[in-house]
């Protein structure tokens, strides 16, 4: 009888740690946490200090910026009065900047433009600031390593190199094949190269009497040739309307994929190399005493 | 007899301003031969010279985690909730949780977190909604306030679960506040134009 009762009671708390167990693996979907010293918005309730990401979340900040740590390792800070929507593998920026700290099987989205980091000769990560200015203009400072820029249809638009900054604007979509690129014209094999000053994309540029400004720097204006594939193994290629040479000094941008580039002046808020970004120095996360106060900007 | 007890407190407070003053000093000193402790562990030296500073202990905590050890993390994040018994550190915790998939851990925090909440219960309501599939087991193991069930209702109506709402404006109504009124028609009135 005693033996029976022990028996039940054996197979009861069983059933229940099993049931226990089955309800810890529920959180598939959680992909990291994001800390901030002050309030900020996550999917469009207001958080306090800390709180999980789950994927597709949306975080918006107002005067105080937040750190997102995800589980895959990447760090990253949104910036104040920025907003952006996060998954696992990228984040969508809507609104404001974001500083890259460390990434790991991430990249970034805004205005349609697709930035992931370069690759680095020794291993690592790229660091550096994206942020939009305005509703068209997305800006690109490389701090560490470089930053490969994308356009809609998977065309490299520029390779930001490190302790540079590139200010992107996407064209209409009539002017998607508009390309306008500046470098010295080289010869290999038969093929012509250039790669650009402004944006270091190489491409394979075709046209008539190119053979004449082989080693000179000219400007080439022309369209992208979707169709053709470049035997030099340059990730596109070009079809010269106009070959021009010009002042070696020149002030130039670049109009690569559709995407007008132009040089960024850097900014004081760009972070020297060797110190990392953005993680909340001064006081740690949390507001131990008091109501919240909703940051300006936040309506509930 | 009096006087006695007046010069043992005061005895006793003496005592504990200058255990505190001997500690500050210490941990003073040993930031001024190791300058580098500061610069490179901020959390820490802070809760060396304030033992009770909650968002300290929250930072290390965090910072733990980060690092993927989990049990110094837990640890400083219930000294958190030692010190601290506000809502930040309980929330903290919930979080901390949650990430793991402790559920027991997490609905135990979750009702403290909900207890202290003074503010939008939202955040709470929808991570315990990712746990809990039953809405009305979600209000019960919160607490079930009527502040927690309305702002439940709102994020049920808010994910287009007019079902769910109603199970949870059945327990709001149980209250019997003439003020949610207004909200439990306007519940009856999305559910008619959805049928």
């Amino acid at each position: 009888m005693k033996i029976s009762k022990v028996l039940i009671v054996f197979v009861v708390w069983q059933l229940m740690t099993t049931v226990g167990i089955a309800a810890t693996r529920v959180t598939g979907n959680v992909i990291g946490r994001v800390v901030s010293a002050a309030a900020f918005r996550l999917n469009g309730d207001t958080v306090i200090s800390n709180g999980t990401l789950l994927d597709g979340a949306v975080m918006e900040t107002a005067r105080t910026a937040s750190s997102v740590q995800l589980s895959s390792g990447t760090r990253l800070s949104l910036s104040p009065a920025s907003r952006a929507k996060v998954y696992g593998d990228r984040m969508i920026l809507e609104k404001g900047e974001t500083r890259i700290e460390y990434v790991v099987g991430f990249h970034l989205e805004a205005l349609g433009l697709v930035i992931r980091p370069g690759v680095r000769p020794g291993g690592g990560s790229s660091s550096g600031r994206i942020g939009l200015e305005g509703d068209t203009r997305l800006r690109v400072a490389a701090v560490t390593g470089s930053f490969l820029v994308w356009n809609a249809r998977g065309v490299l638009v520029a390779n930001v190199a490190p302790g540079s900054a590139l200010a992107f604007e996407p064209q209409p979509a009539a002017a998607a094949a508009a390309t306008k690129i500046t470098g010295t014209l080289t010869e290999q094999h038969g093929h012509f190269m250039l790669t650009d000053r402004v944006t270091r994309v190489t491409v394979e540029v075709t046209g008539q009497r190119l053979g004449a400004y082989v080693g000179q720097v000219v400007g080439v204006t022309g369209a992208m040739n979707v169709a053709a594939k470049s035997v030099a193994n340059a990730p596109q290629v070009i079809a010269a309307s106009q070959v021009q040479s010009i002042d070696n000094g020149a002030s130039v941008a670049a109009v690569v994929g559709g995407v007008s580039a132009v040089e960024s002046r850097a900014q004081p808020q760009d972070v020297p190399p060797g110190l990392p970004p953005d993680r909340p120095k001064g006081p740690p996360p949390g507001r131990p005493k008091g109501p919240p106060e909703t940051p300006p900007g936040l309506s509930r | 007899m009096g006087s006695v007890f007046e010069r043992a407190v005061l005895l006793l407070l003496f005592g504990f301003a200058l255990c505190l003053t001997i500690k500050l000093a210490v941990a003073e000193a040993r930031l001024r031969l190791n300058p580098e402790l500061a610069s490179a562990n901020q959390p820490r030296v802070a809760v060396t010279l304030n033992p009770r500073l909650a968002i300290a202990w929250i930072q290390l905590g965090l910072d733990s985690e980060a690092e993927g050890n989990l049990a110094e993390a837990e640890i400083d994040l219930l000294q958190a909730a030692r010190v601290d018994r506000q809502y930040i550190p309980a929330w903290t915790l919930v979080n901390f949780y949650f990430r793991r998939g402790d559920s027991a851990n997490f609905w135990a925090w979750a009702r403290k977190s909900a207890a202290r909440t003074f503010d939008d219960y939202r955040p709470l309501l929808r991570l315990a909604d990712v746990l809990e599939p039953l809405p009305r087991e979600v209000a019960t193991r919160l607490g079930g306030s009527p502040p927690l069930l309305r702002a439940y209702m709102d994020v049920l109506i808010g994910a287009g679960r007019l079902d769910d709402a109603q199970e949870i404006a059945a327990l709001l109504a149980s209250h019997h506040d003439p003020s949610d009124a207004a909200r439990l028609v306007d519940l009856a009135d999305r559910r008619r134009l959805v049928k």
